[in-house]
């Protein structure tokens, strides 16, 4: 027997960071995308059904389009689609769920989609699905805990028992993850050292958006396709598990690809002028010639004369044309060379020009605020003078 | 350059004036109309005006005293070297002759040419125009009547770049801005206004205005879609609390309906006991009463039986009859005390009478005593008033010779007896010696030894001899004839008056009167120590008294005929003191039965008081029994017959000891259901159940209102909504700081432009205002300061510092601004001169009219130092003799007519 485990679609995710409307419009549909791709793969591999292991949408109040479009692409998935809601679209009240309109969609559009919001076993054809649904942002209790008391021993069925659950184990958890999470706060922990593991089969974990082994078992299957600028090397994201099962066996798990997007962090320090062909051949090795795929997060520091920052603000201009997102970190220290120095303060023909020039320069010797400020002066009476 | 002399001709009221110039100081004095006005104008016309110029000018130029054209000819020194010029001015034929020394002159146009070149101004062109500006020439440097309180920033205009170069290298080889400084500087102002308004906030519709209003519409739209959101996760805890309340709450009220059921019972059973209760209690209390009244009457009739009896064995007669008998007993005790008190009242007052008489008697000898003395003492007084009277007597029976008298006597004798001797010692004695007849002597018969004294003219005869006899001395004998006569005569007055002859008998008389008064001084001292007059008064009242105590022992004996009187005042002291002695015993009886009087009536009072109440008391209580007797016969009569009475007791009580004991049961039973609690009970159970009902009443509300709220309609998503608005307030933030911190930027460098070309600015003014101020000083003092601004090469906003206080030149005076107006001239005159060779000439018409003496005085050390720098000043005036200590050489100029006079 052998499922997809996916988590963490983040359907209706705004990139409200994203200020292009169009590349906002952009990137969330990618994740629309996504969810063909992983039918796609369900189909080649045969896989008997899709467990999402909460998040399917970014929130618990979705609006009508986003549902719309989720069912349909859900619909077109074919085998079977059941998911768990997560702490951002948890079952409480005035949740999505339970609004008529997602009724009517998911009825219509994908009826091969099951949202489980209650802890109670389901039984499949080729499994018995322990879900364990958040009906909060932040349940207070392991949501796991009513399976412990569970008689699995006992159980009838003798198909996989699949554990269905969102939220931290020991050592992983999501919150203040992103730059943009709403109501970030106490992690939903998940003890699954006290699930009596020789009666679990596989727990398919979701919240965490990087692909994770917990342990043999165990897994996160990560986000398929990447929502923010990953941290750390360790991050893999843009996956789906495929799991081939067993009951009382070891599970097989595969990771697939499934992303599509860049999502880039890059440093760079400008130790001199000169440093404006390195910076520019390290962008490139990253972002090819592709436009309008990729995401950047830049970390700029180092210092910088008044000509150079003006052809690295029209590189960066450049950038922002062909990428998703331009997120610049700025810490480069602008200030006038010794050519533009003198350029400004030696005019013997320009008497005031040159005060002007010397009282701002002595002005941006310090650190403060004021210092900057001068910079800037400085910057503006350079363009001012013609010479930027 | 300088001026060397004029000669000015047929120019208005000058017909041919010739004014030499010292090359410090000249001095034009004149009075009004003399011309000294049209001088300085002369002497600018010739320099600047072309000689060609015609119309209105021209016409003005003219003299209606004199015929001919107007001509000034002109010495003056110049690049070096001496010049002549001669001008006639006649519209288009007027002439320009202009001479360097030793040198060919120069005609007309190249003469004016080089004329402009030498005064180094533009050469005026043709026309009004030129006309004007040639006027305007160096106006810095004459000073106009009229115009000498002017704002001088005008009149160094067009000196301004000379101006400037000589202070730029005063300045340190400072320069001012250049265009593209300029430029730069209206550029940055304009970036500056396209973001700030004049207040310094930012503009409407400038990108900082709206990056700011962005900035904080964004932050508008957070809060509410924080606040959505809020509500919304608000809306689900209501809609889990509402639902836990809603569980709870329907078995709670469950319960409380199943314990109401029971207490409503309970309290039915309760209600059918209380009424029987009720009824059983009425019974029990009126069999209580029954059986309490029947022996009540009984009781009150025992009790009237037995007071009656106590009433009629009451001893009240009795204690009648023993008051009365008290009574009289105390009556006959007050009399026998009464009488005794009387009886020694009398005695006493027989002892005191016996007293008095006795104290009257002892005054009366001690008195008649006293009598006897005095009287002994007044017949000795009246011996002594008896001699008196004789000496009086004496006295007045001798004439009235005493001491003096007697010495007035004594002087008219001896006068009488001196006149008689110079009479005698002048007149001549007769003697007959031997006479036969009779011998006439004034007509007197003198015998034999008879002989007289003659003086006077005598006739003697003897028989028929005649001898007229005529004694010396002439007249002075008949002077002392009548003085001897009229003291004789004086003397025998005097005798006569007191009635005596002789000198002799006068001192007798005196010896005698001596005598008298010695005995009568004798007389009076013996009076006096006898003290007469106080014997005699102290008689009188001794009298008195003798005679009043006779009279009060007369008075008093007839009441006390045992009395015998005593024969001496020790007598009557003793008498007296055994009489006050037995008098104090019976006074202190008298007190003694005074009191035993007064106790005695009041026992005779409380004992007719007692007698009263006694006989009160005997009538209350007949009245009483008569009273109890009445009532015990009535309620004898209302208890029935006596025997029957018990019985019907013990029936009665029978009675109501049953009633009793069927209440206690009943009692017992009702108690046994609570009553009290039941009724708290319903009441409890039934405000919970309300409060139970309406818990979940609340909350089911709550929930509905809360899953209304959660029923999105989905068009939007609040978490998205949320999101996107928080990430466009950072946005809108990030842009925001970065305008402002652009836009401060810019407001840096504009006011980095303001305060350099503020700094730019100084450099220039300082020098030309230190120029200026060495020359205030010379007026105002050490402490006097002039401040200037150069701004865009524009010189002006002149102003002045006194005791540090700064005034800008139109805030000052009339006569301040003459002065400082005055000093920024020479000043600016002083630093052009080295262009013109170190000197420049300056003409003050009538320029300090508002200035007082003092000031004026001042004024001359300032234009001697500008003298001193260089410079020539020409000052024109009507009071030549106010700048007399200037040491000008003078040019008086009179009215029309005369020629000047150089002093």
């Amino acid at each position: 027997m052998r499922f997809l485990h996916t988590a963490d679609w983040q359907i209706g995710k705004p990139f409200a960071r994203i200020s292009d409307p169009d590349k906002a419009a952009r990137v969330r549909s990618e994740r629309i995308e996504a969810i063909l791709r992983i039918g796609d793969l369900a189909r080649t591999e045969k896989a008997s059904f899709v467990l999402v292991a909460g998040d399917l949408f970014d929130s618990f109040t979705a609006e009508k389009s986003t549902v719309s479009a989720a069912c349909s692409a859900i619909g077109r998935i074919e085998i079977p689609v059941l998911a768990i809601p997560g702490n951002h679209d948890h079952g409480g009240p005035g949740c999505l769920w339970n609004q008529d309109f997602f009724k009517q969609e998911q009825k219509s559009l994908a009826p091969n989609f099951r949202i489980l919001l209650d802890r109670e076993p389901v039984e499949l054809d080729d499994a018995l699905l322990l879900p364990c649904p958040l009906l909060r942002q932040h349940e207070t209790e392991d949501p796991t805990g009513w399976i412990r008391s569970l008689d699995l021993p006992t159980h009838s069925s003798e198909k996989p028992r699949i554990v269905l659950a969102h939220g931290s184990v020991h050592g992983f958890d999501s919150s203040a993850d992103s730059e943009d999470e709403i109501g970030a706060g106490a992690p939903n922990l998940i003890a699954i050292d006290r699930l009596p593991s020789s009666e679990i089969d596989y727990i398919a974990l979701g919240d965490w958006h990087g692909t994770k082994e917990v342990t043999e078992y165990a897994w996160y299957s990560g986000t398929p396709e990447i929502d923010r600028f990953p941290r750390g090397a360790a991050n893999d994201p843009g996956n789906v598990l495929l799991v081939e099962l067993e009951r009382g066996g070891k599970p097989e798990v595969e990771v697939r690809e499934t992303g599509k997007l860049g999502w880039h962090v890059h440093s760079f320090e400008f130790a001199s002028d000169e440093d404006l062909d390195r910076f520019k051949e390290e962008i490139g090795a990253k972002l090819g010639n592709r436009a309008g795929e990729d995401l950047f997060q830049l970390e700029l520091d180092g210092s910088l004369g008044f000509g150079a920052a003006r052809q690295v603000d029209d590189y960066l201009e450049t950038l922002q044309a062909r990428l998703l997102r331009l997120k610049v970190r700025n810490r480069v220290r602008i200030a006038p060379s010794e050519e533009e120095v003198a350029v400004l303060a030696s005019r013997p023909g320009d008497p005031l020009l040159s005060r002007v020039a010397t009282s701002l320069i002595e002005a941006t010797s310090g650190t403060g605020e004021d210092a900057e400020i001068a910079r800037i002066a400085l910057r503006e009476l350079h363009r001012a003078v013609g010479n930027d | 350059m300088r001026l060397r002399n004029a000669q000015v001709r047929n120019y208005r009221i000058h017909r041919d004036t010739r004014v030499d110039f010292s090359d410090s100081l000249t001095l034009v004095g004149g009075p009004n109309e003399s011309g000294k006005s049209t001088l300085a104008e002369a002497l600018h016309r010739a320099l600047f005006l072309k000689s060609t110029v015609g119309g209105k000018v021209w016409e003005e130029m003219q003299s209606t005293l004199h015929p001919g054209n107007p001509e000034i000819e002109l010495d003056f020194e110049a690049d070096g070297t001496a010049w002549n010029l001669k001008k006639v001015f006649a519209r288009s034929s007027g002439k320009t002759v202009l001479t360097e020394s030793g040198k060919p002159s120069l005609q007309g146009t190249k003469a004016e040419a080089k004329l402009a070149d030498l005064m180094q101004v533009e050469e005026a062109g043709g026309g009004k125009g030129g006309t004007n500006k040639a006027l305007a020439q160096w106006s810095h440097l004459w000073v106009w009547q009229g115009s000498g309180g002017d704002d001088p920033s005008e009149h160094t205009l067009p000196q301004r770049d000379a101006l400037l170069s000589r202070l730029e290298e005063q300045g340190g080889g400072a320069a001012l801005q250049s265009e593209r400084d300029a430029a730069v500087a209206a550029t940055i102002q304009e970036e500056y206004d396209a973001l700030f308004t004049k207040s310094g906030q930012p503009k409407a519709g400038s990108s900082l205005q709206k990056a700011i209003e962005e900035q904080e519409r964004a932050e508008e739209a957070a809060e509410i879609a924080e606040g959505n959101f809020a509500r919304l996760a608000s809306a689900a805890r209501d809609v889990e609390e509402a639902e836990k309340t809603l569980g709870s709450g329907e078995s709670s009220l469950a319960s409380i309906a199943s314990a109401l059921t029971e207490a409503r019972e309970r309290d039915k059973k309760a209600a059918t006991i209380r009424q029987r209760l009720q009824a059983e209690e009425a019974e029990a209390g009126r069999a209580a009463e029954d059986g309490t009244q029947f022996q009540k009457a009984l009781e009150e009739v025992r009790k009237l039986t037995k007071q009656r009896d106590q009433l009629a064995s009451a001893p009240s007669h009795d204690a009648v009859k023993e008051s009365e008998t008290k009574l009289k007993k105390a009556k006959e005790k007050a009399k026998a005390k009464r009488e005794s008190f009387e009886k020694a009242e009398i005695a006493l007052s027989r002892k005191r009478e016996e007293r008095e008489l006795a104290e009257a008697w002892g005054h009366l000898l001690k008195h008649r005593e006293t009598l006897a003395q005095q009287e002994k003492q007044a017949k000795a007084v009246g011996t002594l008033r008896a001699s008196r009277a004789r000496i009086e007597e004496t006295l007045a029976r001798l004439p009235p010779v005493d001491e003096a008298t007697f010495r007035n006597l004594q002087t008219l004798d001896e006068e009488a007896e001196r006149a008689s001797a110079v009479l005698e010692a002048m007149s001549t004695e007769v003697e007959i010696l031997e006479a036969e007849t009779d011998v006439q002597v004034g007509g007197e018969s003198l015998g034999k030894g008879d002989s007289r004294v003659l003086d006077e003219e005598t006739l003697i005869e003897s028989g028929p001899n005649q001898f007229r006899i005529v004694p010396g001395g002439g007249s002075r004998l008949d002077d002392a004839r009548t003085d001897a006569k009229r003291l004789r005569s004086r003397r025998e007055e005097a005798f006569k008056k007191l009635g005596i002859t002789t000198l002799e008998e006068a001192g007798e008389i005196r010896a005698q009167r001596a005598a008298c008064e010695k005995e009568r001084e004798t007389v009076d001292q013996d009076l006096a120590r006898n003290q007469a007059e106080e014997i005699e008064a102290s008689l009188a009242e001794t009298r008195q008294a003798v005679a009043a105590y006779e009279e009060e022992a007369k008075r008093r004996s007839p009441q006390l005929p045992d009395f015998s009187p005593p024969d001496s005042p020790e007598e009557a002291r003793s008498l007296w003191e055994s009489l006050r002695d037995s008098i104090a015993p019976l006074e202190s009886a008298l007190t003694d039965a005074r009191e035993q009087q007064d106790s005695a009536r009041l026992l005779t009072e409380q004992a007719e008081t007692d007698l009263e109440e006694a006989r009160s008391r005997a009538r209350t209580t007949e009245q009483s029994r008569i009273e109890i007797e009445a009532e015990l016969k009535a309620r004898s009569e209302r208890l029935g017959p006596e025997d029957e009475r018990e019985s019907r007791l013990r029936k009665l009580q029978q009675t109501r000891d049953e009633a009793e004991a069927r209440l206690k049961r009943t009692r017992e039973e009702f108690a046994a259901l609570q009553p009290d609690s039941i009724r708290a009970d319903i009441e409890r159970l039934t405000r919970s159940e309300q409060q139970q009902r309406n818990a979940l009443s609340a909350a089911r509300e709550k929930r509905a209102a809360a899953e209304s709220l959660l029923r999105n309609d989905g068009t939007l998503d609040p978490a998205a909504v949320l999101a996107t608005s928080r990430a466009h307030l950072e946005s809108a933030t990030e842009r925001r700081n970065s305008i402002e911190r652009r836009a401060r930027a810019i407001k840096m460098l504009r006011d980095a432009f303001a305060s350099e070309q503020q700094a730019l600015s100084e450099q220039f003014s300082r020098p030309l205002a230190g120029a200026v101020s060495k020359y205030l000083q010379q007026i105002f003092g050490a402490t006097a300061r002039a401040g200037v601004a150069v701004e865009d090469g524009q010189i002006g906003n002149w102003t002045m510092t006194r005791t540090g206080e700064t005034f800008a030149f139109d805030h000052l005076s009339g006569g301040t601004r003459e002065q400082v107006a005055a000093a920024v001239r020479l000043a600016v005159a002083e630093l052009l001169a080295p262009d013109h060779g170190g000197h420049l000439p300056i003409v003050f018409d009538d320029a300090f009219t508002n200035s007082d003496p003092d000031r004026i005085r001042n004024l001359q050390r300032m234009l001697d130092l500008a003298a001193r720098s260089g410079l020539q000043v020409v000052l024109l005036t009507c009071d030549p003799e106010d700048y007399t200590e200037l040491g000008a050489s003078t040019v008086l100029l009179d009215r029309p007519g005369s020629s000047p006079t150089t002093a």
